[in-house]
């Protein structure tokens, strides 16, 4: 075939490509304009808020949620696709551990590299899709409500940063690499499976596309908090969940920029690498610390969301208000500028010298203050309460403060110098942040997705015994695992390893019956989910999460 | 109104001052003489004097440990033996083996509270005395890649 | 009563996808490219710190050097280029096959194909290859591979017993401390060293090429 040929033929393909786009852009316009004057008719901003809420069926976990763009419908997206992420990342997660269950590598003997690549996986697809997805859902789907929101705007603009979000996402798990969530080079340069996995570049492009796309997330909420409240709720009113997201997402547009850039610089060294590979005076060490820069800030990101969301849901089980409201603002918003200044206790033994390591240690019990407040906020309004109703939700949240102070103390152990060179690098630190992380933000997240199930599932109760199940076997899993790993971990077993001294293997076993638990609890939610969809709708699609001016009657505390 | 103001303070302080406490141990801790961190090797941080230098070098995947002495250059690997109730300078840096790049790695001594990370490019210090005879382990615990668990050894530390 | 049912199908459909997910990235990420040809090759530019030429007479008997012992066992320092050489010597077809570990593993790099080491007897063909990783290997013919088997032992410390004769030539410097010492440090480049080990009945039992 001559080139004119294939050029003929290619243009002939592509005008009827374009033709059949043009077409389809057409008839997408044909509806929207339709859609948008029946919503002006009816005195909307937006159409799809009309059609969410006026046509029945297109609420709840439905695929209409990826075609419309109002804040709710993109909040049902981020929900589902971090959902669907969670447990992708999760089985990763058991198998992983359940290959750890020899010393020497059983499942993956030969293919040790198969363990590297799921915990990359495991840890990035869980903090960026599920942590930062589930905040960001829950941001979009209740601060329209919280808010009194009128004017629902931005909805395209949010449409595309979900978009480039999931498909940042996605890129990460199709590029199969085994670098580490932080990335750091020159291992990430090592485009073979001896390294960070032949397609590691495509996990760069990934990460960069998440950033991007949480980015302009960010700025349309911040937008929203700011700008587009109801007349009566003024700022110093508003609910303490979107002063946490308010902070979660300044904190965010702060430290992400020396990401983003030292994601640009590592692409850069992949074709000619000059920053990052330690010759020519150049040093791995500078990615490190603006990895971390943003890393450290990051482990807030998926906290100060859940714990803007504790204080919602606490009152709705107590039938009292928060204690101190002012003292809960100021909490959160403290946490925001401190946690600016400890990232270098990641690297306290990287050669930063004994100043700078005093200097990051300060700080970082300096930081503890904030969510000692917190923390004390959350006991005293339980304290207050004549009365609590100890249903799924209410117990995912008390479990959650438990294992924060357990994570809280582990970590400001892990922040004196002394005891960082025994525990840095080990499992003690991987307890410690799963201690939070599970408590915390995967805990308040369930508690949250359980109070507004009948939204969620358009009318339709969960099922009590398969929740409590759900939880049970969440709590006891996650305390097993963390607990496991963090006294194995102050006895020097390291982490990210696929195989281990013989005489950490006790720890390793009770952290793999831990996880493996935590596993069997998850499927429970995935059958009340299921089970419940199956089910006729039998009370109305509405929440009392949502209703966050009213308290519930002493008489009736709690409900789902 | 008041009393949670008072309690709330209440609290605030007694969180202060076991933060303050604590901060101040971590400070006297690191004045002791056992105590030193990693620190990068300049020309204003050299290596202490009166040690035994001990040149620790990551590669992927294994540590190399060279000595020199009267008789000349020995190397080990994933293994040293020490001499208890002496001070060595570990001088920790990452070299490119049969592989692409250096990459980072991190030396760890669990049993001495030792860990020093061997970047590319850069000479860590870490000085340290072992004061019990026996064999411990030696770890890496910054992934470096494939066989990132095969990074280990023993120290055997004789009278 | 058909929007319900569509509905609660809908529902359950929310499942059913997590469950496919699932499956679908497990699948994908498991079978993950663990090694390129059994960990044999490694895509980037290896350091070569020496270059080493090793003859191998192919024989379906076994492989020898030169009507010598049988299946030698082949010491090789780390991170050398390695000639190898094949001489057809029965006119049978054979290949030079090395694969990682003390026995012939389905992970394999062919290094020299039936269709290179040609059935004329006296024909030589080449391959060179460099073994970056310490180790045992076995390399075989894949067409006989119960007699032509033998080892190759990638960076062993040729202890100071087994050298009895050429070690002379070298002026190595052993110290006795070093289980894994990188003799190829100390050897000059472009250097072949043949030593062998005898038995008590002066035998060869093992040639070893440094």
């Amino acid at each position: 075939m001559s080139a004119t040929i294939l050029l003929l033929e290619v243009s002939i393909i592509l005008s009827f490509v374009f033709v059949i786009l043009f077409f389809m852009y057409y008839k997408y316009l044909t509806v929207k304009t339709e859609m948008d004057n029946i919503a002006d008719e009816n005195n909307y901003y937006d159409s799809s808020s009309y059609f969410r809420e006026k046509r029945k069926g297109t609420g709840a976990l439905s695929t209409s949620a990826f075609v419309l763009t109002d804040s709710k419908s993109i909040g049902l997206r981020y929900l589902m696709t971090s959902l669907v992420f969670f447990f992708i990342a999760g089985t990763f997660g058991v198998i992983m551990r359940v290959s750890l269950i020899e010393p020497t590598p059983t499942l993956f003997a030969h293919r040790e590299v198969l363990y590297d690549i799921l915990t990359t996986e495991h840890s990035i697809l869980m903090i960026y899709m599920w942590a930062v997805g589930s905040a960001f859902g829950l941001a979009y789907y209740l601060l329209p409500t919280f808010l009194k929101v009128k004017n629902d705007r931005y909805g395209n603009i949010s449409s595309w940063a979900y978009w480039i979000y999931l498909l940042g996402g996605v890129f990460i798990l199709l590029s199969r690499t085994s670098t580490r969530w932080y990335y750091y080079p020159p291992l990430a340069l090592q485009l073979n499976p001896y390294g960070a996995g032949a397609m590691n570049w495509l996990a760069v492009i990934g990460m960069e596309m998440i950033f991007i796309g949480i980015a302009i997330a960010s700025i349309t909420v911040i937008r929203m908090i700011i700008f587009d409240r109801g007349q009566d709720v003024p700022m110093t009113k508003m609910p303490l969940f979107a002063w946490g997201v308010l902070f979660t997402l300044i904190m965010f547009l702060a430290s992400a920029p020396f990401m983003m850039a030292a994601l640009v610089m590592l692409f850069y060294d992949f074709f000619n690498p000059i920053f990052f590979t330690g010759v020519n005076g150049s040093s791995p060490i500078s990615f490190a610390e603006l990895f971390w820069v943003w890393g450290h800030p990051i482990v807030y990101i998926a906290i100060l969301p859940q714990f803007g969301l504790i204080y919602e849901i606490i009152p709705k089980f107590t039938g009292k208000k928060v204690f101190s409201y002012s003292s809960g603002v100021f909490a959160l918003g403290l946490l925001m500028p401190l946690s600016e200044l400890v990232w270098g206790h990641h690297l306290l033994n990287s050669g930063l010298g004994l100043a700078w390591g005093l200097f990051f240690t300060t700080a970082s019990f300096a930081v503890t203050v904030p969510s000692a407040i917190t923390v004390f906020n959350y006991i005293a309004t339980m304290w207050s309460a004549e009365k609590i109703r100890l249903t799924v939700p209410m117990l995912f949240v008390i479990n959650g403060i438990f294992d924060f102070i357990i994570g809280g103390i582990t970590g400001v152990m892990q922040s004196m110098l002394v005891i960082n060179e025994e525990v840095h690098g080990t499992y003690w630190v991987t307890g410690h942040f799963h201690f939070i992380f599970m408590g915390i933000t995967t805990g308040i997240a369930f508690a949250a997705i359980y109070m507004i199930w009948p939204s969620l599932t358009s009318g339709r109760k969960y099922d009590q015994r398969l929740a409590n199940w759900h939880f049970t076997l969440t709590a006891i899993g996650s305390f097993v695992m963390s607990i496991g790993w963090t006294v194995g971990g102050f006895l020097g077993m390291p982490r990210y390893v696929s195989g281990y001294f013989a005489r950490f293997q006790v720890y390793q076993d009770i952290a793999i019956a831990g996880g493996v638990i935590i596993g069997i609890g998850q499927l429970f939610f995935l059958a009340n989910l299921i089970k419940s969809l199956l089910e006729e709708p039998s009370t109305s699609p509405s929440n009392v999460l949502e209703d966050v001016y009213k308290l519930p009657s002493p008489g009736a505390v709690g409900g789902e | 109104m008041n009393s949670k103001i008072k309690v709330e303070a209440l609290w605030i302080i007694g969180v202060l001052i076991v933060l303050v406490v604590a901060a101040g141990i971590n400070i006297y801790t690191t004045e002791s003489p056992n105590f030193t961190v990693a620190t990068k090797e300049t020309a204003s941080t050299p290596i202490p004097k009166n040690t035994t230098v001990v040149y620790v070098q990551g590669e992927q995947w294994a540590w190399l440990f060279t000595t020199y002495n009267s008789t000349g250059k020995h190397t080990t690997t994933d293994g040293v033996t020490l001499v208890v109730n002496h001070t060595y300078t570990f001088v920790v840096s990452s070299i490119k083996g049969s592989h692409q790049f250096a990459v980072i790695h991190d030396l760890y001594i669990p049993q001495f509270d030792v860990q020093a990370y061997a970047v590319p490019g850069q000479n860590n210090t870490i000085t340290f005395t072992p004061i019990h005879t026996g064999t411990f382990i030696i770890e890496c615990v910054e992934y470096c890649g494939y066989l990132h668990y095969e990074m280990r050894g023993y120290l055997t530390v004789v009278a | 009563m058909v929007e319900k049912e569509k509905k609660s199908i809908r529902g359950a459909a929310y499942g059913i996808i997590i469950i496919l997910l699932i499956a679908l990235s497990l699948t994908f990420v498991l079978s993950a490219p663990t090694q390129t040809a059994g960990g044999l090759t490694d895509p980037s530019n290896l350091p070569v710190k020496g270059y080493m030429n090793i003859t191998l007479w192919a024989d379906a008997a076994g492989w020898d050097t030169n009507h010598g012992p049988v299946n030698p066992t082949l010491y090789i320092p780390l991170d050398y280029m390695v000639n190898f050489t094949v001489i057809e010597e029965d006119g049978l077809p054979h290949t030079l096959t090395i694969n990682k570990g003390p026995k012939e593993d389905s992970a394999t790099l062919t290094l020299l194909t039936t269709g290179q080491i040609t059935q004329i007897i006296g024909h030589k063909s080449h391959a060179s290859y460099e073994f970056f990783e310490p180790g045992v290997y076995t390399y075989w013919c894949t067409v006989h591979p119960t007699t032509m088997v033998g080892q190759v032992i990638v960076n062993s410390t040729a202890s100071n017993s087994t050298a009895n004769s050429s070690a002379s030539l070298c002026n190595c410097v052993h110290s006795n401390n070093n289980e894994f010492n990188k003799i190829s440090s100390l050897l000059p480049l472009q250097s072949l060293v043949e030593m062998a080990k005898a038995n008590i009945n002066n035998q060869v039992m093992t040639t070893m090429v440094l």
